[in-house]
Order: C-alpha cells, then sequence, then structure tokens
C-alpha cells in the first residue's frame, strides 16, 4: 500500500512538473518572439493616445500637454511592467497562475461586462459544456457500445460499416460536416422553400424565448445541427477503436483458456475480454472529455457557438496576452486533473498494478 | 507486395486517388506560374470581368431553366469604317431563361491624334428596340501640355467600364425602363442592380423589381462607336456579357474562376502534407529509436513529453504559434512538424523494445557491436516499413491542419489553398447566398485527398504489420 501512494505521488509530482513546463514554454515562445512586448506596446500606445486627447480637449497649453502625456507614459509602462524585459515580468505571470489567480483579461470582457477571467470563463464555459462535452459523451458512449458488439462479432456486415465510417473520421473535419449541414439543412430549405427546419447557428434565437422550459427546447434546437456533425465525425473512430481493443484482448492466450475451461460464453465476455479492454477505452473516454474544454474552436466559430473555444480565438486575435495564458492554463490544468484521475482509476481497475 | 496491396479494396481506391491528385498537380506546376498566387489569384483587378458568385455551368443540366453563358467578344479591328467614325458591331445571341449578371466593356491601346474622341455605346434589341448605354466616355484622360502626337492611352490598363456600376449607363438604362413602362430611380437601378433586366428583358409589369422583367430572347447587336479624327484607333476592344453560369466550378464574389484556385489548390495540399509528414515522421522515428533502445531516463523524458504532446488539445497551439510567428507557408510547415512527431515515437519506442530483447541484437552486442551500429543495422530495418505507414497517415492530418488553421484566416496569403477558399467563403457569405459551389468542391477535395491516404495507410497497415493482419 506504501508503495502504491509512492506510485501515485511520483505520478502527482511529474503531472505538476508538466503543468508548469507547459507555461514555462509559453512564457518563453511569447518573450522571445518578442509578442509580450509587442501586445503590451500596443496597449501603452493606445492608452497614451487616449490620455492625450482628453488633455487636448480640455485645451492645455501644448508644452503642459507633452510633459504631462511622458509622465503618464513612463508611469503606464511601469504599471504594465513593459519597462523590464520578459523574463523579469513572466515568472510573476506564471506564480499567479499557479496559485490560480487567472487576474484580469486587457481588452475582452464577459457578457455582463466583467474584465476578471475567471468570469469570462464562467460564461463560456457552460455554453461549451453543453456543445462540446455532451457531444463527445453522447457519440462516446454510441461508439464504444456499438464497438463492444461489433468487436465480438468481427467481419459481419455492421464490423465492415464501421470500418468504413472509422476511416471517414480521419479524414472528416468537423468543422466542414458542419459547414455542409448547415449549407444543406438550414438556409437550403429556407432559400429553396421558405421553410426554417435548422437554425444557421448561435445558441439561441434572438430574442431568447422568456419560458424556461421553451428556453432549454430552443437550445437544444440550436444544439441538433452540432451535435449531428459531431455524431458523424466521431461516431465511427470510438466503435473501431472499442472493436480493436476488445478484438485484441479476445485474442489473447488467456481468453482461449478460458474458453477451453469450458466457462460459460457471457462469463468469457464479461470476465475476461470486456474487463482488460476497459481500461484503454476509459483512457480515450476521460481524456476526450478533459480536451473537450477547450472547445471547438472552428466549429464553435462556425455555429457561431459562444464557447470556451471562440473564447481562445477572440484571446488570441485580439492580443490578450493574460487571457490566453489564464486559458492555456485552465486547458492544462484539466488535462492533468484528468490524467491523475486515471491513474487512479488504472489502480482500481488493473490488479497487476494493484499488486505490483 | 505491391500485388497484396493493390489487391486490397481500399489499397486499389486509395491509389487511384493519390495517382490522379499527383498528376494533377504536376499539370498545374508545369502550367502555372509560381506567383499565380499574388499576381492573379489575389489581384481582383485580374477578375473584373468574370461574373459574381455564380454557380459552374454544368449546374444547367440539373435545373429545370437554362442559365445564360458566360459571353466574351474580342475585336482587333474595326467593323465598318467611314470618314472619321468607326464601329465595332458585337452580336450576342440570348437564349437564355434567367439574366446575365452583367455587361463590362473594355478597351485598350486608345491612340488619337487631336481631340480624345467619343466614344458610345448602344444595344439593337431583338423586338427592335434600341438603348444607348453612354454617349461618351469621360474616363479618357486629355493630352497633357507638351504631349506629342499621337496621344496614346490604355496601355498598361485596359479602360473597363462595369455597367451595372457605371453611373451613365444607369441613368440611361432608367430612361429605358420608363420607356418600357418600369418607373425606376436611378438609386433602385443601380442598388438592386437592375440594368441586365432593363436591357435583355421585357416588362410584365410596372413594378420597379428584378422580377418585374422576362428575359427578351433573340439576336442583340452592341454597337460601338468612335467618332475623331480618322487614324485614331483601338487596339483591342472587348464586350463581355457576365453569365450567370461559369466554367467548370463556378466563381466566387471577387469572380474568381474557382476551378483555377482549387486546381493550385492540388499540389499545395500534397506538398504541405508531404513535408510535414516526412519531417515529423522523421524526428518521431529518431527519438522512438533512441527512446527504446538506450532506455532509463532518457526514455522517461522523451515518453513524458511526446505523452503530453499526443494528448494536450494541439489545434489552440497551433493557432497562437502561427498567429504569434507570422501566415507563411514556412511557419505553417513548422510549427506543424514540431507538434506532430509524439505520436509516432510512441509507437515506434514499443515496436523497439520488442526488438530489442530479440537474440539477433543480444548476438550484436556479445560480438562488440556500438550502440549507434545495432540501430542503424538491426532496429531501424525492422521498423521501418511500419514508420513509412505511419507517414503516410501522418500526411491526412497535417492537410487537415493545414486546412483548420487556413479557415481561421491563418493561411499563407500569398498561396491558395483550399482551407483558405472555404475561409473567404464562410466570410463572404457563401452560406447565406446558398453558394454550394464554393462550399462544397474545396471541402470535398481536402476530405477526398485525406481519404485517399487514410486508405492507402489502411491497406498498408496488415502489409508492414503482420500482427495486425486481418482475419
Amino acid at each position: 500500500m506504501a508503495s502504491l501512494a509512492k506510485t501515485l505521488l511520483v505520478k502527482a509530482i511529474t503531472l505538476v512538473v508538466v503543468l508548469i513546463g507547459v507555461l514555462v514554454l509559453l512564457a518563453v515562445i511569447m518573450g522571445a518572439t518578442g509578442l509580450s512586448d509587442k501586445m503590451l506596446n500596443s496597449i501603452l500606445t493606445s492608452e497614451v493616445q487616449e490620455y492625450k486627447q482628453q488633455l487636448l480637449r480640455q485645451g492645455k497649453d501644448i508644452a503642459a500637454i507633452e510633459k504631462a502625456v511622458e509622465e503618464f507614459k513612463k508611469e503606464r509602462a511601469a504599471a504594465l511592467g513593459i519597462d523590464r524585459p520578459w523574463y523579469e515580468r513572466m515568472p510573476q505571470l506564471i506564480y499567479r497562475l499557479l496559485v490560480l489567480d487567472l487576474g484580469n483579461s486587457r481588452t475582452l470582457q464577459s457578457s455582463w461586462g466583467s474584465n476578471k477571467i475567471a468570469d469570462l470563463i464562467l460564461d463560456r464555459l457552460p455554453n461549451t459544456i453543453i456543445l462540446t462535452t455532451t457531444g463527445i459523451l453522447f457519440t462516446a458512449l454510441v461508439g464504444i457500445w456499438m464497438g463492444l458488439y461489433i468487436g465480438a462479432n468481427i467481419g459481419s456486415r455492421a464490423d465492415r460499416v464501421v470500418s468504413i465510417l472509422s476511416a471517414a473520421s480521419y479524414a472528416l473535419p468537423l468543422w466542414f460536416v458542419g459547414l455542409v449541414l448547415i449549407l444543406v439543412l438550414a438556409y437550403g430549405p429556407k432559400i429553396l422553400w421558405g421553410v426554417q427546419i435548422f437554425p444557421p447557428g448561435g445558441m439561441v434565437s434572438t430574442p431568447p424565448p422568456k419560458e424556461p422550459l421553451a428556453y432549454v427546447l430552443d437550445v437544444m434546437w440550436h444544439l441538433s445541427l452540432p451535435l449531428f456533425a459531431s455524431f458523424i465525425v466521431f461516431f465511427g473512430s470510438w466503435a473501431y477503436t472499442t472493436r480493436n481493443i476488445v478484438f485484441s484482448v479476445s485474442q489473447e492466450d488467456f481468453v482461449n483458456f478460458a474458453r477451453a475451461k469450458g466457462l460459460p460464453e457471457d462469463m468469457v465476455r464479461n470476465r475476461y475480454i470486456l474487463r482488460p479492454s476497459l481500461p484503454p477505452i476509459l483512457t480515450s473516454l476521460i481524456l476526450s472529455l478533459a480536451g473537450s474544454i477547450s472547445g471547438y474552436i472552428i466549429t464553435e466559430r462556425v455555429f457561431n457557438w459562444p464557447g470556451m473555444g471562440s473564447l481562445f480565438y477572440s484571446a488570441i486575435t485580439a492580443l490578450d496576452e493574460p487571457v490566453i495564458f489564464a486559458l492555456t492554463y485552465v486547458f492544462t490544468l484539466v488535462y492533468i486533473i484528468a490524467r491523475f484521475i486515471l491513474e487512479i482509476l488504472y489502480v482500481l481497475l488493473d490488479p497487476r498494478i494493484r499488486l505490483s | 507486395m505491391i500485388r497484396e496491396f493493390l489487391k486490397s479494396p481500399s489499397g486499389l481506391a486509395g491509389t487511384i486517388i493519390l495517382v490522379t491528385f499527383s498528376l494533377i498537380s504536376i499539370f498545374v506546376v508545369m502550367t502555372f506560374p509560381l506567383d499565380y498566387g499574388t499576381k492573379y489569384w489575389s489581384n481582383p483587378k485580374y477578375w473584373e470581368d468574370y461574373p459574381k458568385l455564380v454557380p459552374p455551368a454544368w449546374y444547367n443540366y440539373f435545373v429545370p431553366y437554362k442559365l445564360p453563358q458566360h459571353f466574351v467578344k474580342d475585336l482587333t479591328s474595326p467593323t465598318e469604317k467611314e470618314e472619321n467614325v468607326k464601329r465595332w458591331v458585337v452580336e450576342y445571341d440570348f437564349d437564355a431563361d434567367k439574366f446575365p449578371t452583367g455587361i463590362v466593356f473594355k478597351y485598350s491601346n486608345l491612340t488619337f491624334y487631336s481631340d480624345v474622341p467619343v466614344i458610345s455605346l448602344k444595344v439593337k434589341r431583338p423586338d427592335g428596340k434600341e438603348v444607348v448605354l453612354f454617349d461618351y466616355d469621360g474616363g479618357i484622360p486629355p493630352p497633357r501640355s507638351g504631349e506629342e502626337t499621337p496621344y496614346v492611352r490604355f496601355v498598361e490598363n485596359p479602360r473597363t467600364i462595369i455597367l451595372i456600376s457605371d453611373p451613365q449607363a444607369i441613368r440611361r438604362a432608367t430612361v429605358f425602363a420608363e420607356e418600357l413602362g418600369v418607373g425606376c430611380t436611378t438609386a433602385e437601378v443601380r442598388d438592386a442592380a437592375l440594368l441586365p433586366y432593363i436591357v435583355f428583358g421585357t416588362p410584365i409589369s410596372d413594378k420597379c423589381a428584378a422580377e418585374s422583367f422576362k428575359p427578351l430572347r433573340g439576336r442583340y447587336i452592341f454597337e460601338v462607336e468612335m467618332v475623331g479624327d480618322p487614324r485614331d484607333e483601338i487596339g483591342l476592344l472587348r464586350l463581355v456579357v457576365q453569365g450567370a453560369v461559369y466554367g467548370a466550378m463556378g466563381t466566387d464574389y471577387l469572380g474568381r474562376d474557382l476551378a483555377q484556385g482549387l486546381l493550385f489548390g492540388f499540389p499545395v495540399a500534397l506538398f504541405i502534407g508531404g513535408v510535414v509528414a516526412l519531417l515529423a515522421t522523421l524526428i518521431g522515428l529518431a527519438l522512438g529509436i533512441i527512446s527504446g533502445y538506450i532506455g532509463g531516463k532518457i526514455d522517461e523524458a522523451i515518453q513524458r513529453f511526446a505523452d503530453v504532446l499526443n494528448n494536450l488539445p494541439l489545434l489552440p497551439l497551433l493557432i497562437l504559434f502561427v498567429f504569434v510567428l507570422g501566415r507563411s507557408l514556412f511557419n505553417i510547415i513548422l510549427v506543424l512538424v514540431v507538434f506532430g512527431w509524439a505520436g509516432t515515437t510512441i509507437i515506434v519506442r514499443s515496436m523497439v523494445l520488442s526488438i530489442k530483447t530479440s537474440q539477433f541484437v543480444e548476438a550484436a552486442k556479445l560480438a562488440g557491436a556500438s550502440h549507434w551500429w545495432i540501430m542503424r543495422k538491426h532496429i531501424l530495418p525492422p521498423v521501418l516499413p511500419y514508420a513509412f505507414a505511419l507517414m503516410i497517415f501522418a500526411i491526412p492530418g497535417a492537410i487537415l491542419s493545414e486546412a483548420s488553421l487556413s479557415f481561421l484566416g491563418l493561411g499563407d496569403p500569398s498561396i491558395p489553398t483550399w482551407g483558405q477558399i472555404l475561409q473567404q467563403a464562410f466570410d463572404n457569405g457563401a452560406l447565406q447566398n446558398f453558394a454550394w459551389w464554393w462550399i462544397l468542391t474545396p471541402g470535398f477535395l481536402i476530405v477526398i485527398t485525406a481519404i485517399g491516404f487514410v486508405l492507402v495507410f489502411f491497406a498498408l497497415e496488415p502489409i508492414v504489420n503482420p500482427r495486425l493482419k486481418r482475419q
């Protein structure tokens, strides 16, 4: 038991090192390429410009204004930290993130006008969970269920169909499937026959329905196309991966031995095939769910869905450095936590690890 | 082995796709100029004659009505000459059920000797009516003081009059619509682009709208007249009646011939996919062999790193890096390689681990072979075929990633790619206008290329990795 705790502790430490590593890497990249300075400079310039305009409107004389502007510039540069090089500035930022102080954004705001990054995330995260997480969960569960069935019936017609679908899921970008669905099911019927079968994007109609039930139904109506798209794209790969895992386990000697012993087929399947198949399947499922927090950047854009993916994209295009850092940190943190949960699950599921 | 590969349906289908696409790429590389992107594709001036946002020509076979074809007529010499008047006559047979999308009049190399010549354009319709679309061209720069005769104009850039947005032509068309019994203001004619309807239609109601006109089929005679000095000349004159369908793949909002942009996308996609997959696989292979063979701390470090890279959501990082480094082909390839080697490393390492314990490696070690020699002679050869298959498998991933980056507007602006065409379609209302040809073709080309590689990989995998041979 002590060795088990030690193993878990080592894993936990490695994961924390990874977490810090990702942040340091990001900091070095943003700093060394001069992007961080560029971002701060553009903010400084616009602040100084605004201040100068303000003074000019008050109608003071030019020399005094110049002097005041110069002072203001120095003061703001110090406040933004641009008077110091990036390798002095960044450690502070990383430290604050590690103690979960996400800080304030520079330009982006939440829907209720808050500049706190925690608020920004609170604003967007539920939307992403509604879209991405449910999408992955739904698709994965159906796919795994199908894969378990096919894994026991290799070579059947269903098996061949799933093989083809899995090839498609490697080749179909989700956002393109989304575009096609919007074109064919939302705009097509509207332009050709004048009926709106599916909405072309967004999360709720404008204006949103007042009643709670109508609101939920409206969100579900908007959710249908993205969910359908993610089902088309990911179903095949879930089913096929599961099938391969189940199939390779069922070829192991111990399964043949169990059958040779004359154990009933149900028992062979549940104890000897499914149980060893579970850890790898769970790994993909949990890691996908953790990854879903970052949202589908492009797909959210295509469907005009206000989730985490689109937040990250706007942070990049708006050069909002604290938001980029905070989001990268949160995504990595979630991934790391998921990995740790997995390590614990392995221990619970796999007697080889538990007993070694 | 090749026979075995081609015998599997997926191998054959994949090979056919890839061979076809490679041949198209070779054709494009040989016929298109390398600076096609900057010189033509991203140059809206080059596409001004082309109809805007129209479906491909073969669309006509699938709809119950007939859309007019694109019509271009070039004349190098006048049809009639009398003293100081020259005439160019273009006949246009109109037999479609829908209207053309515009009329463009162009000329270049105008030479004149005294005053600026008066150039006018009129149309004789099949119902006998005549429309003067403009009776002088005010866009000819008059002789500068000190300039010697003959005065030559529009040598580099031709004079272009796009009639649906030309104020004089709009005014004249509005007057003609009045004659036909449809009362419009010039603003209405301009904003709803009614000019082709007025020129090529007969009214069925007096409301000022496109629906008030029905096409008047028959022969239209366009007459360009130049009055001036007898020696005055026009080098090349072009009349374009812009169709409602164009080419093999239609056009986009700038009138660009999508067939050309899509063709140019073939070699670009294969190049990006190929280079990224090759480099990433080489890195992955080297690190995998080192990690598996050397083991210990190095193994742990490489595998941890690869594991994280392999599981972190990569797209945000790809976007960030390309955004930081700048939108160029080189940067896109660099970023995709740097983030793309992890999967190969993990797989190669697991193969190396099982090879490492085999007797021929032990024997080589006992015989005193160096690590480098063993890695090269005993570990690499059995891993290589599978690494090749993995490389094939990495190509579609790279192509799709490039398309994703392009779709976010992070593609190399000097090279048209399928992803960029999709991005422009999405940002410029292809969905809202139901411009299916602008979205479906680039997207399906991306998908088919990716499928080609995936199919080849599926057929290759059981051959190079006998453990996976399917039943």
